[in-house]
């Protein structure tokens, strides 16, 4: 069973994206902030992480991308970040964090799924 | 003898028997011609023959030459008196003319000496002239003391005004007896008139400089007012202004350009704008903005700030000044503080892109979880009702949101809220809505301090909400770690005051300083915070339409206290 870590300040957020991913054989993991994915990050070793940018604290998403990616314990999780639609500035930055994709809010949950999907598929 | 003179000699005294002062010119033995006077008588025998002559022989031979001599000074001295201009004549003790020489016979009006000669000053001038040249030849007869180089005017022969130089000295005998006077005069008019051109000529350049001078005064004032005139508006336009020569030198700063550069126009005037400026793109600008020519340019440069964070932003334009031929003359630079439009600009895109993010949230949320509902058939009871609220709270929260934004833009527009007042009482209205805002944060300890008798004011109900609404949600978002929000109501003189204290994050002064301001966001680095940097100034808009007051206490770390007043 693939494990995909949710991080986002927004419990609803959250709530969103495991009730979209609950189509499909998930082991679904969540985090409010990045200290906290990193942390389940190098526990559970997911294999996706659905990473929100805007977070509050010392580390939003991309620093926490950084990190995960510079880490070989860490950098073979997939992180799709979660961007504010038509911030083309932040899909750079994300993609330059390391991200391998992204993922515009707000989103289709059916869409969500299709790239989830794709994203796992190898 | 010369044999003529003989027989004249002979004849002569053969005559008269003898011969007395007979000039004759006798050679002597050794030839030479001496001039001599005879003086003789015959001498006679008996019968009346002649014996012969005797008599005597005088020698005047030196005589003669000194008399020669005598004659020929005299006649040099006559002819230099004669021809010189000036007037020369002697009197005699009586006063009467015993010399004149031509120039005065001609002043006059005589032609010949002997026309002057002999008579008197009473005959030849008039009553007045005549009793005081004889009054001065007389007193320098009695005085013997002579006058010299007096100047004095007369009358010539036409009766025509002269000035005369005259000096007068007594004439003595050769034994110092005084036998009158000489007089010496010459004629004045010309130089006194030249003199008198000379001085009216300098009288009238006198006044013509004076004239000048007040001319150009009047002019120098006038110019010297039109500058002050001219001083006075550039000093009084609120823009900064420089304005340089053709070789960029400073020639002139109102008052605001010397604020903003920090220099005084005294210590830069006339020379490079090098040492009044110190930024490099505005040097550049003003030095090439001649090359460029009318269109000048515009543009913004940074100066430094309060301190090495905040640079002031300044824009800039630069102009070349023509004169009424076209010529240019120089260059005028304007230059404008924009760093607070600068700041509204930024605080303006970033409400745009908050706003955005703010709408974003909601949206996620309502077209996520509808859509959720819409494709899967398998949820539960619980979960559609789950789906369902939520998308029911961020519709409000959208409404919400909306709201402010259509609130400020009726503030921004002038137009205002009409208040809609009715009796109500404040502490009724905080009992009533604090549970909800308990309902949705646990973390947090409501704490009401009210006072028990009935406070009843005019007020708009429902904008009294929105404004604790906003105090509220405030309090709650900037104290995420929860605690204490603690809410004061009491009466402070003719007002009911509120006060609202959390223990959350605080602030710093700057921050509370712009808490007010529209867009400002204490933490618009921190997005993830909700709000349109709005809430503040709406609330504090409304506090005021009722004529309240509103004033907010922050420390970093400690927390925020917003505390208002509402008129009873």
């Amino acid at each position: 069973m693939k494990k995909v870590l949710i991080v986002d300040d927004h419990a609803e957020v959250r709530r969103l994206v495991e009730m979209t991913l609950r189509v499909g054989d998930y082991k679904i993991l969540q985090a409010q902030n990045g200290q906290e994915a990193i942390e389940i990050a190098r526990n559970k070793k997911p294999d996706l992480i659905i990473m929100d940018i805007m977070m509050p604290g010392n580390m939003d998403g991309l620093e926490a991308t950084r990190i995960l990616k510079d880490d070989p314990e860490t950098k073979d999780s997939i992180i799709i970040m979660l961007t504010a639609k038509g911030q083309e500035f932040d899909k750079e930055k994300g993609l330059e964090a390391g991200a391998d994709d992204y993922f515009t809010k707000p989103f289709s949950p059916l869409e969500l799924i299709k790239k989830v999907e794709e994203v796992l598929e190898d | 003898m010369d044999p003529d003179e003989r027989l004249r000699f002979k004849q002569q005294v053969e005559k008269a028997g003898f011969i007395k002062n007979f000039d004759v010119k006798l050679r002597k033995r050794d030839g030479t011609e001496i001039d001599c006077v005879l003086t003789s008588s015959i001498q006679k025998v008996e019968d009346g023959s002649i014996l012969g002559y005797q008599g005597f022989i005088w020698d005047i031979t030196e005589r003669k030459r000194a008399e020669k001599e005598l004659e020929e000074e005299r006649n040099v001295l006559r002819t230099v008196i004669n021809n010189v201009p000036d007037y020369i004549y002697v009197k005699d003790n009586e006063g009467r003319y015993v010399m004149s020489n031509n120039a005065h016979v001609s002043f006059l009006g005589a032609v010949k000496p002997e026309e002057v000669i002999g008579k008197t000053a009473f005959e030849l001038f008039p009553q007045d002239l005549a009793e005081k040249y004889h009054a001065d030849d007389q007193e320098v007869i009695r005085s013997r003391k002579p006058i010299i180089n007096r100047e004095e005017l007369s009358t010539d022969e036409t009766g025509k005004k002269v000035w005369n130089i005259m000096s007068k000295v007594p004439l003595r005998d050769s034994s110092g007896k005084i036998i009158g006077m000489v007089g010496i005069a010459r004629d004045l008019t010309k130089r006194k008139e030249a003199e008198e051109k000379i001085k009216n000529y300098s009288k009238n350049l006198e006044s013509m400089v004076e004239e000048r001078t007040r001319e150009l005064n009047r002019a120098l004032f006038d110019t010297e007012q039109a500058r002050d005139r001219i001083d006075g508006i550039l000093k009084s336009v609120g823009d900064s202004l420089i304005v340089t020569d053709l070789y960029n030198r400073v020639i002139l700063m109102n008052r605001s350009a010397e604020d903003l550069l920090g220099i005084r126009l005294s210590e830069v005037i006339d020379r490079p704008i090098d040492f009044a400026i110190e930024d490099k793109t505005l040097r550049d600008r003003i030095k090439t903005t001649l090359d460029k020519k009318k269109s000048g340019y515009q543009f913004d440069f940074e100066l430094p700030g309060e301190d090495s964070e905040h640079h002031r932003i300044i824009r800039a334009g630069t102009s070349v000044i023509e004169d009424r031929t076209g010529k240019q003359t120089g260059i005028i630079t304007t230059m404008h503080d924009v760093t607070y439009e600068r700041e509204i600009d930024r605080m303006k895109t970033e409400f745009i892109s908050t706003a955005a993010h703010e709408l974003r949230t909601p949206l996620t949320s309502i077209q996520g979880f509808s859509e959720l509902l819409k494709i899967r058939d398998d949820m539960t009871e619980d979960e559609r009702k789950e789906c369902l609220s939520y998308i029911n709270a961020q519709s409000v929260n959208l409404a919400a949101i909306i709201n402010d934004l259509l609130d400020i833009s009726r503030i921004e527009s002038g137009k205002g809220f009409s208040l809609d007042k009715a009796p109500c009482n404040i502490a009724e209205l905080i009992r009533e809505m604090v549970p909800s805002f308990q309902v949705q944060s646990k973390k947090h300890q409501f704490d009401l301090i009210l006072s028990e008798e009935p406070i009843e004011m005019m007020a708009d109900i429902d904008k009294m909400r929105q404004v604790f609404e906003n105090i509220l949600s405030n309090a709650v978002k900037y104290s995420p770690e929860g605690g204490e929000i603690r809410i004061t109501g009491e009466i402070v003189e003719d007002r009911y005051q509120v006060s609202i204290e959390d223990k959350g994050i605080g602030m710093i002064p700057d921050q509370v300083e712009r808490i007010f301001d529209k867009f400002y966001r204490a933490d618009y680095s921190n997005t993830a915070i909700p709000g349109t940097g709005l809430g503040m100034n709406i609330v504090k808009y409304l506090v005021e339409a009722h004529g309240g007051e509103m004033r907010v206490e922050s420390e970093v770390g400690k927390g925020t206290t917003v505390r208002f007043t509402i008129p009873l």
